[in-house]
């Protein structure tokens, strides 16, 4: 067969090709290893010696000219393939939901995060608490009315449902050795019935460090860092006494309330500051109770609720909507 | 508490604005919570007389007065019944504005004009009397403001436990005093003489339940009506008048903080007795209940029967009534964790009981009777008193303690000279005297008895009056070992990644109900509550599961959604853990404008969501197994295993488990125990194979009754190392007993490239063993 007739059939060939499949079958029918072209260079050793270079040269020339149309073709196929219209980009997108993390444990990280840059550890316990660990070494005396404060949930076994993350406190003074910076967070229970205010289910972080020689001015330098970095650095706080049995002194904490700047108004009810926070330094008592000379080691300890940060920061009005779980709520808060 | 100033400027002279003592207060530690202006409302009513009463000429109910200021006469038209001439009275002229918004105008009544309006206590807004006028003492000056004698600011403090001493007028004047640097002035009192002998004597039997038991008989007393003033200042504390014994016994116990107990001295049979009530032994309390009492009941008995539950409520058998002649007042001590007990036990709220239970100053029971007899001087009359009875068996010292300098510089940060330490303990009553080396020794006063023991407890009231804002900020250098809780971080990881999967995190309530659990099937161990608020939240709840299909219910109103939700919560089902649980709901995809019919999801959605997860975390060699649960569909449950341990389970929720009807497609949960699922260590790194990957399709025949997962533990065995990803790629059912399954292998070695010959040989041993061992065959 002559060079041209086998160029036709292939130009032929790939005008009548219909699938992309078929594209390489062509290619291998004329110039792969056995192809009709690739056949014609193993004759070229029986003709005479002065034609064979210019043979030779023309097979070349039609090799190379299949291998451009192909290689058009392949392109042809692939740029076919990606099938493009014309698509007005303001269409509706096909809808992918986001998932949220839910607000508590975004404000949880937030805190976390301030108290973890300062070098505290974190450390969880259980909810289901003895008596000892939740009032006695706590120094709630037995029928104190500081328990009053605390109305707990018992089971009848006599554990009960820590009322407050302190006793963990307890736990770890009991098990580690001073010096410690600790924050610890987690579920609550109270037997308040639900308003907007309160919640028999609520969340804390504790915080504590034990140290020595620590004091007043150490806790309130803590506490200014995490002023800062959680309701913003012109923010002021101050110190209030108060009472708590496991810390003398005790103290609550304010913040200059951030609705009014502190002119005045209902939400800090005219006083221009908002309770945040307990806190105080760690009574001798509860360190005899877990173990540690008081002599030798102090500390400070503080407490929040963090549904009430919570609400502060972002403007929640009502605590039952935190526990509402509805996802219209919970899809506000990105976290 | 609530105080009244108008209460406490009889004993000090407060010469601030009242918002600057409130925060003096606060600052100090006694934190006002809340005030309100009694009066504000009230404009241009005087303190007017009634000089002349006539009779209406148009009505026969109605009067018509002649009112004066002090300056000028007005004619007013009265219906009131009450009035004289000559009485003093609250007078609203013409302009005048009382509670409620209501104006006084000049108006006709029945023809006549009236110039104003004489008021009663009701219309004044300061009490529900509106029977009639509001008659006052000659004390009162005509022509003055009504506001001047009777503004009043009603503010409430948050007394903390530690404070008992503060539960009265004169405990908040006395911190008051030491907070403003003023002198106080001393309630009235009245030394007692022996005019008439007691025919009670006491017997404290019960010694350690009652300290101190002081008392006092009075003969040919008179009860009656409290005055005006008596019956305000009770009034301000929620109580209303009972008659003037009463109302002074109340008076006195806000007033000085103790309360006393007034017994018709007819009624007591014989001597009174402080004991332990028998067991089984009756009384009935003047609130009216019958009580059944208990051996830890601590009693006031006569020879004969129980006249008060001590410290906590009297009974009724010894009340004093209109016609009580004498009197035996009670001025004791008892001690708090007796008096808690039994108030607790009984659910008994009294206001004796709220300060026994604190603690109060076993100093104060003579003053106590002195100032008692004092009032009753003032507002009735007497023929005879005893002696003061006293019996003290718990009579202590007092505290002394030694404060140390370096010790307030030490826990309150601040260098404070001496003299300004022992200025302000004396300010609060302590006596201070200074010893050698900056040593102070201190004696607590009685009514500080209860709270200040040490040391600390001088520091802090030394931090309070110097103010803790006073204190410079030091910041620690943080020592100790650096622990990370690599769970924390873990959970963190996980709600961070499931969002971005389109997971909504709840929080809902630890707290359920042990019936819907039982319903749903469960077996295990059960924590619950003695005293739950509830049966909806009786037990500690052993799943998550159950509170997320509610979340689910919650949401329905949002149509056209797909709720995915997952919570991290502690369970309890034997022992307390931390379990993770998800719930997935809705087709697919989304509804659009592409796909408006996307399909039903099934249990290999959330599978699919759980094994991406799983991944994440480390964990990819979990196992499933095919098994049922009460409250899963059968055949489409299973349990997730890590080797033997069980984690938790997978499956459809059967319909009837579903808490609402309106939940029409089907809910797919999981819940795992978390801890388990904990990777510690850190990922180190596998070298990527350079050689190519093979792809081997199998396609085989198996009975419906061998699982995918036996198949493909045989192939992954049988495929050796050089086997890298079996995966399933089309089940197809060629009659009820047999389904033909297709499986992709993936071949890729470490070392070498793959040859033909080496994969036909793998090809050929898997075959042979799914042929051998689970009778497959090869699809034609």
């Amino acid at each position: 067969m002559d060079l041209n007739s086998i160029y036709n059939d292939a130009l032929d060939d790939l005008k009548n090709i219909k699938n992309k499949g078929d594209l390489p079958l062509i290619k291998s029918k004329y110039i792969g290893r056995k192809g009709k072209v690739t056949e014609l260079f193993k004759e070229l050793t029986s003709l005479p010696k002065e034609e064979r270079k210019d043979f030779g040269q023309k097979i070349n020339e039609v090799q190379n000219k299949l291998k451009e149309l192909f290689e058009e073709h392949e392109e042809k196929f692939r740029l076919n393939a990606f099938n493009i219209k014309l698509n007005d980009i303001t269409r509706d997108a096909y809808p992918i939901e986001s998932g949220r993390t839910h607000i508590l444990n975004q404000t949880y990280e937030d805190i976390y995060n301030v108290f973890k840059s300062m070098g505290f550890t974190v450390v969880e316990g259980p909810e289901i608490e003895d008596e000892f660990h939740n009032f006695e070494a706590l120094n709630f005396p037995k029928s104190h009315p500081a328990r009053d404060t605390q109305d707990s949930f018992f089971f009848d076994d006599k554990s009960l449902l820590r009322t407050h993350t302190s006793p963990v406190q307890i736990r770890i003074m009991e098990s580690w050795e001073p010096p410690f910076a600790v924050i610890s967070p987690g579920k609550c229970y109270r037997r308040d019935t639900i308003d907007a205010s309160h919640s028999f289910m609520f969340n804390q972080i504790e915080g504590f460090l034990v140290d020595e020689d620590i004091g007043v001015g150490h806790l309130k330098a803590i506490l200014d860092i995490f002023v800062q970095k959680i309701f913003g650095e012109d923010v002021k706080f101050r110190l209030r006494p108060h009472f708590f049995p496991f810390t003398e002194p005790s103290m609550e904490i304010d913040i200059g309330c951030i609705f009014c700047g502190g002119k005045g108004c209902n939400v800090c009810k005219n006083t221009g500051w908002i309770e945040i926070m307990g806190a105080g330094i760690i009574d001798p008592n509860v360190f005899t109770l877990s173990g540690i000379d008081p002599e030798k080691h102090s500390g400070f300890a503080f407490g929040m609720g963090v549904e009430r940060i919570a609400m502060l920061r972002q403007n929640i009005n009502d605590m039952r909507l935190i526990y509402g779980n509805d996802l219209e709520f919970l899809k506000q808060f990105r976290g | 508490m609530e105080y009244s100033l108008k209460w406490i400027q009889k004993y000090i002279d407060i010469d601030i604005p009242e918002r600057e003592l409130f925060e003096k207060l606060s600052m100090s530690g006694s934190e006002v919570e809340g005030y309100k202006e009694l009066l504000t409302e009230i404009e241009n009513v005087c303190i007017g007389k009634i000089l002349k009463i006539e009779k209406h000429p148009n009505a026969d109910k109605l009067q018509y007065c002649d009112v004066t200021d002090g300056k000028e006469t007005f004619k007013v038209v009265c219906g009131a019944q009450n009035i004289h001439e000559k009485d003093i009275i609250p007078f609203a002229k013409i302009g005048a504005k009382l509670p409620g918004g209501v104006k006084i105008k000049k108006s006709k009544i029945r023809g006549v004009e009236s110039q104003g309006m004489l008021c009663s206590q009701k219309e004044l807004g300061f009490g529900e009397d509106h029977t009639g006028i509001f008659i006052l003492d000659a004390q009162y000056k005509v022509g003055e403001n009504f506001k001047k004698y009777f503004d009043d600011m009603i503010f409430e403090i948050e007394i903390t436990p530690n404070r008992p001493d503060l539960l009265s007028h004169i405990g908040l004047v006395r911190e008051i005093g030491a907070l403003l640097g003023k002198g106080t002035r001393k309630p009235a009192v009245e030394e007692i003489r022996n005019t008439v002998d007691s025919p009670i004597k006491v017997k404290i039997e019960a010694k350690d339940a009652c300290p101190r038991y002081s008392a006092i008989y009075i003969s040919g007393i008179t009860n009656g009506e409290s005055t005006e003033e008596i019956t305000y200042f009770i009034k301000t504390m929620g109580l209303n008048s009972k008659g003037l014994l009463v109302d002074i016994s109340n008076f006195n116990l806000f007033d000085i903080g103790h309360p006393t107990h007034f017994f018709d001295a007819d009624k007591i049979d014989g001597n009174i007795t402080v004991r332990f009530a028998k067991k089984g032994e009756k009384c009935t309390t003047i609130d009216k209940e019958n009580r059944v009492l208990s051996n830890k009941d601590l009693v006031i008995a006569d020879d004969k029967k129980i006249i008060a539950l001590a410290g906590v409520m009297g009974c009724m058998n010894s009340e004093v009534d209109k016609n009580t002649k004498n009197l035996f007042i009670e001025s004791a001590i008892f001690a708090p964790s007796y008096i808690r007990e039994t108030k607790k036990h009984y659910g008994i709220m009294s206001d004796a009981a709220y300060r026994f239970e604190r603690g109060v100053d076993p100093e104060i029971t003579p003053f106590s009777i002195k100032r008692v007899v004092y009032l009753l001087k003032q507002n009735t009359t007497f023929s005879g008193t005893s002696n003061i009875l006293d019996s003290y068996p718990g009579r202590r010292d007092l505290p002394i303690i030694t404060l140390k300098k370096e010790n307030v510089e030490k826990i309150l940060n601040i260098d404070l000279a001496l003299d300004k330490i022992t200025d302000i303990l004396r300010s609060l009553g302590y006596k201070v005297e200074k010893l050698i080396n900056n040593d102070i020794k201190v004696l607590v006063p009685s009514f500080r008895s209860y709270d200040t023991l040490r040391e600390i407890d001088l520091i802090e009231e030394i931090g309070r009056i110097y103010g803790f804002n006073n204190v410079p900020e030091i910041r620690p250098y943080i020592r100790g070992k650096v622990r990370t809780n690599v769970f924390w971080d873990l959970k963190f990881k996980i709600r961070k990644y499931l969002s971005g999967r389109g997971f909504y995190e709840t929080m809902t309530f630890s707290l359920i109900d042990e019936t819907y659990i039982k319903n749903l099937g469960y077996k295990g161990k059960i924590k619950s509550l003695s005293n739950p608020l509830n049966i909806e939240q009786n037990i500690f709840s052993p799943w998550i599961f159950p509170r997320l299909l509610r979340v689910l219910k919650g949401n329905l109103k949002y149509k056209n959604k797909n709720i995915r939700l997952f919570e991290i919560s502690h369970i309890y089902d034997g022992e307390e853990k931390e379990a993770i649980s998800f719930l997935l709901y809705g087709n697919q995809e989304l509804i659009n404008w592409r796909n408006k019919e996307p399909n039903e999801m099934d249990i290999f959605n959330l599978k699919g969501e759980l094994n991406a997860f799983f991944d994440l975390i480390g964990q990819n060699d979990l196992i499933y197994k095919n098994e049922e649960l009460p409250f899963l569909v059968k055949g489409n449950s299973g349990g997730i295993y890590k080797g033997e341990e069980y984690l938790g389970f997978i499956g459809m929720v059967s319909p009837e488990f579903l808490p609402s009807k309106r939940i029409e497609k089907p809910v797919f949960i999981a819940e795992l125990v978390l801890e388990p699922l904990l990777k510690k260590g850190i990922v180190k790194y596998t070298p990527i194979s350079q050689y190519p990957a093979i792809e081997r399709d199998i396609s085989m025949i198996f009975k419906k009754d061998i699982q995918i997962s036996e198949i493909k533990a045989l192939i992954e065995k049988n495929g050796t190392v050089n086997l890298r990803e079996i995966n399933l790629m089309d089940v197809y059912e060629m009659n009820d007993k047999e389904d033909a399954l297709m499986f992709r292998l993936i071949f890729q070695s470490q070392s070498k490239t793959l040859n033909d010959k080496a994969i036909e040989y793998l090809m050929g041993k898997i075959i042979g063993s799914l042929e051998e061992k689970l009778s497959g065959r090869l699809r034609k």
